[in-house]
């Protein structure tokens, strides 16, 4: 994918459970300008949902960037969490299944995932985290 | 509408109300907390769209007519967001279901593998035993030929040669035909009647006695022990028991064979026991193992697969055998078939 025509368009703190509406309001409208779907935009302020807890809880403060993207035939929406938490061990064993969801199968980091076109993952222990997440428009323009 | 869903609904409905009134993605952050505790306290969708209508009915009766449309579209983005994670954990088990599924297919394709290879493996060694028998029958039958015919007219040296082929000759011929029962234990096609395991003892004992008259045995027979199951097998079974308890009594005066049987929560369990050389308790693990031998075969001749057999005749009549003993004091080989039963 090129990057051709993203451009940074928020940078939003998360410091506690309030912090998280305001993101999902930003993802929320830049996903309707990037002429995502109600479905579409509702799976991903879904995984932003989890991601943003997954931040709380276990790095206790981060943020998330929002970026408006573009391939050349389609349009979407980025969006990264960085924190400065103790990072993941084993990235593979968290993206497992009911690894460390409390509610049940399929929550977490690997329902997150299965909530948007594009995931990934980057982490390593003392060194953060950093997830991203793209969400593209099934129409084309 | 149940208790968990009633103590749902203020906090549901105080929140939708407000969401309503000013769409507030704070609401929707809650709508979707909702959805996941519910999900994780075992509620499920129809649940959800239950709690969803009751707050409906109290909510729209006060809303302005002319504003009722915008209402329930807004109280659906609510609605979807309390559902959310539902969606999430459906993909879940759905990805889960298609891994099992790919899982058990993969299984099922091993297992049949390797019941076909099982299966060519018992007709190769089947056909092979069987392909050795007849050449080495005319070998043995011919050595018989010329040692009684012609045995006058050979010289010491060439009959002492002349014998031991025709031992080597045996020995191999009873291998070949132990292999074939195994082979044959494990593919005949099972043909179920009533069999009389104590008569069957009888006829083995005598046989075995007549073969070696000369030695002191004694039999102790439990009478009437009639089981459902295959005649031929179950043959071959106390053959290789008795044979067993008769080989290995060899060394001693007083030797006894029993066999019985006793009701216990197995249902009913045969034995046969024997008071000769035993085994090494801390080698039974290998009893049953093919080709695998407890004595040497300078104390006791043996081809190692008679319990092999003996086990899986067993299994095919879907019980099971097992054995206790200590060495020098005799060994007891316990069986069950059931099906079979007390008369």
């Amino acid at each position: 994918m090129t990057r051709e025509g993203a451009f940074a368009d928020a940078v939003v703190l998360l410091r506690d459970e309030s912090d998280v509406p305001v993101l999902r309001d930003r993802v929320r409208r830049l996903g309707r300008e990037q002429g995502l779907s109600r479905v579409e935009v509702e799976s991903l302020a879904t995984a932003v949902s989890e991601i943003a807890r997954n931040v709380l809880d276990h790095a206790g403060e981060g943020f998330a960037t929002l970026d408006a993207v573009a391939d050349g035939v389609r349009s979407g929406v980025q969006v990264t969490f960085r924190d400065a938490g103790q990072g993941i061990a084993n990235v593979e064993l968290a993206l497992q299944d009911g690894y460390s969801s409390r509610g049940g199968l399929g929550l977490g980091l690997a329902g997150a995932s299965r909530m948007v076109d594009e995931f990934s993952i980057e982490s390593a222990p003392g060194s953060g985290t950093l997830v991203t997440l793209r969400q593209w428009s099934r129409q084309t323009r | 509408m149940n208790e968990r869903l009633a103590a749902l609904l203020d906090g549901y409905l105080e929140g939708l109300k407000s969401y309503v009134a000013g769409a507030d993605e704070f609401e929707l952050g809650r709508a979707y907390s909702m959805g996941r505790a519910a999900l994780a306290d075992g509620m499920g969708l129809l649940e959800m769209s239950e709690l969803h209508h009751e707050a409906l009915q109290v909510l729209l009766p006060r809303v302005d007519a002319a504003d009722r449309e915008r209402a329930v579209r807004a109280a659906t983005v609510f609605f979807n967001e309390l559902l959310s994670p539902f969606e999430m954990s459906l993909r879940g088990y759905r990805m889960a279901n298609h891994e099992l599924q790919r899982l058990n297919d993969d299984l099922q394709r091993q297992k049949r593998d390797l019941e076909g290879a099982n299966r060519e493996l018992e007709t190769f060694s089947y056909s092979a035993s069987h392909d050795l028998r007849s050449p080495l029958s005319g070998v043995k039958g011919l050595c018989d030929l010329l040692l009684q015919q012609r045995g006058a007219t050979l010289d010491p040296t060439a009959r002492r040669y002349l014998l031991l082929i025709l031992e080597s000759t045996t020995k191999m011929l009873q291998l070949i035909d132990d292999l074939l029962d195994l082979a044959r234990a494990g593919r005949a096609e099972m043909q179920v009647s009533e069999v009389d395991l104590s008569a069957m003892t009888r006829d083995i004992c005598d046989r075995l006695h007549n073969v070696e008259p000369s030695r002191d045995v004694h039999f102790v027979i439990e009478p009437g022990a009639r089981v459902q199951g295959d005649p031929r097998l179950l043959g071959v079974l106390l053959e290789n028991l008795l044979r067993n308890a008769w080989k290995f009594t060899a060394k001693r005066s007083g030797a006894l064979v029993e066999f019985g049987w006793r009701a216990d929560d197995r249902g009913t369990v045969f034995h046969v026991r024997d008071n000769g050389a035993g085994f090494d308790e801390d080698q039974k693990s290998r009893l049953f193992r093919a080709f695998s031998r407890l004595h040497s075969n300078v104390d006791f001749e043996g081809t190692g697969i008679g319990l092999t057999t003996a086990q899986r005749v067993v299994s095919r009549h879907g019980g099971e055998i097992w054995a206790k003993g200590a060495t020098g004091l005799g060994a007891t080989f316990y069986f069950t078939l059931p099906g079979g039963g007390r008369p």
